[in-house]
């Protein structure tokens, strides 16, 4: 089986089947991260359209300084905070935001705490988003995110404590 | 803190998704296609742009005086049909037409026309 580096360089070089085993390869995780940050099937595979449609046209320039991985990271990263600023004015008058305090189950409750804590995470500056994003989403570490983001692995640690601080008081879980 | 960043993550939804990857390349497919398209009536837009300002800065296709003036002579010349035609520039004709105007008016028994007519000939040529 060709590794991302095999199958890119093949692109690279006109063979267009590549990049569809590579999009085969990495489609479920693209349209996962997606799905944990909107929580919206259609949406996220709208996202991840965009994001192998930024792929297709930048993927012949990839000049292999960084892991492929780190490079599809870095796009989903961008196409999600794309995505957040996109939809910024949307989510303030968003009915999905209404704080009903009536009676709901279970599941719905866990639904609604998604729903509310990936408001919140929008609303978090970028840096302190995009650490966010990586940590609780994909589950990488700060050396990865450091890599994918470009700032440092202490300014990913300090972004990650900051945005946990806000989200913990906008959510009142003191 | 520590307890807050376990119960965010506890948040998470199962990543591995069921996609039909299939139906998900051919729509990526299609908007490639369809971005394709867009770039290239683009750069026809943009090109008869290009083209259509070139034009009208350097007003290629526009009348050229000159050439029109000599186009004119020549159908004049080809045509020979106009009075001031016959013999070449009309005034050349200048005197004759005096001369026959003079004859026809005396011969209609308009003198004192005929004398204003005379001398207007002369004051023009003395001008």
């Amino acid at each position: 089986m060709q590794n991302d580096q095999e199958l890119i360089k093949e692109y690279q070089n006109g063979d267009r089947s590549a990049f569809d085993k590579i999009v085969r390869r990495h489609l479920s995780n693209t349209i996962g991260f997606f799905y944990t940050i909107t929580q919206d099937r259609m949406v996220s595979e709208d996202l991840a359209q965009d994001v192998f449609f930024k792929l297709f046209r930048h993927l012949k320039k990839f000049r292999f300084k960084s892991s492929f991985s780190t490079y599809l990271y870095r796009i989903n990263l961008n196409t999600a905070n794309s995505w957040f600023t996109r939809n910024k004015w949307k989510s303030f008058l968003s009915l999905e935001k209404a704080d009903d305090k009536g009676y709901r189950d279970t599941n719905v409750e866990d639904e609604w705490n998604r729903k509310e804590l990936w408001n919140e995470i929008s609303k978090l500056p970028k840096k302190q988003r995009s650490v966010v994003m990586m940590r609780i989403a994909e589950e990488l570490s700060y050396k990865e995110i450091s890599k994918i983001t470009g700032m440092a692995e202490g300014s990913a640690k300090v972004n990650f404590h900051h945005a946990l601080k806000t989200l913990k008081q906008r959510l009142n879980h003191d | 803190m520590i307890d807050f960043e376990k119960q965010i993550k506890d948040t998470r939804i199962d990543k591995n998704q069921v996609v039909n990857e299939d139906e998900f390349l051919y729509k990526l497919e299609m908007r490639l296609q369809h971005s394709k398209d867009n770039r290239r009536t683009l750069m026809v837009s943009v090109m008869m742009l290009i083209a259509v300002f070139t034009l009208t800065i350097t007003q290629s296709g526009a009348p050229n005086n000159l050439e029109t003036k000599y186009a004119a002579n020549d159908v004049e010349n080809i045509l020979e049909t106009d009075f001031w035609n016959i013999n070449g520039d009309s005034l050349n004709n200048y005197d004759s037409y005096f001369s026959d105007m003079a004859f026809f008016l005396l011969e209609e028994g308009y003198v004192w026309e005929t004398y204003e007519l005379i001398n207007e000939f002369e004051q023009k040529e003395e001008i």
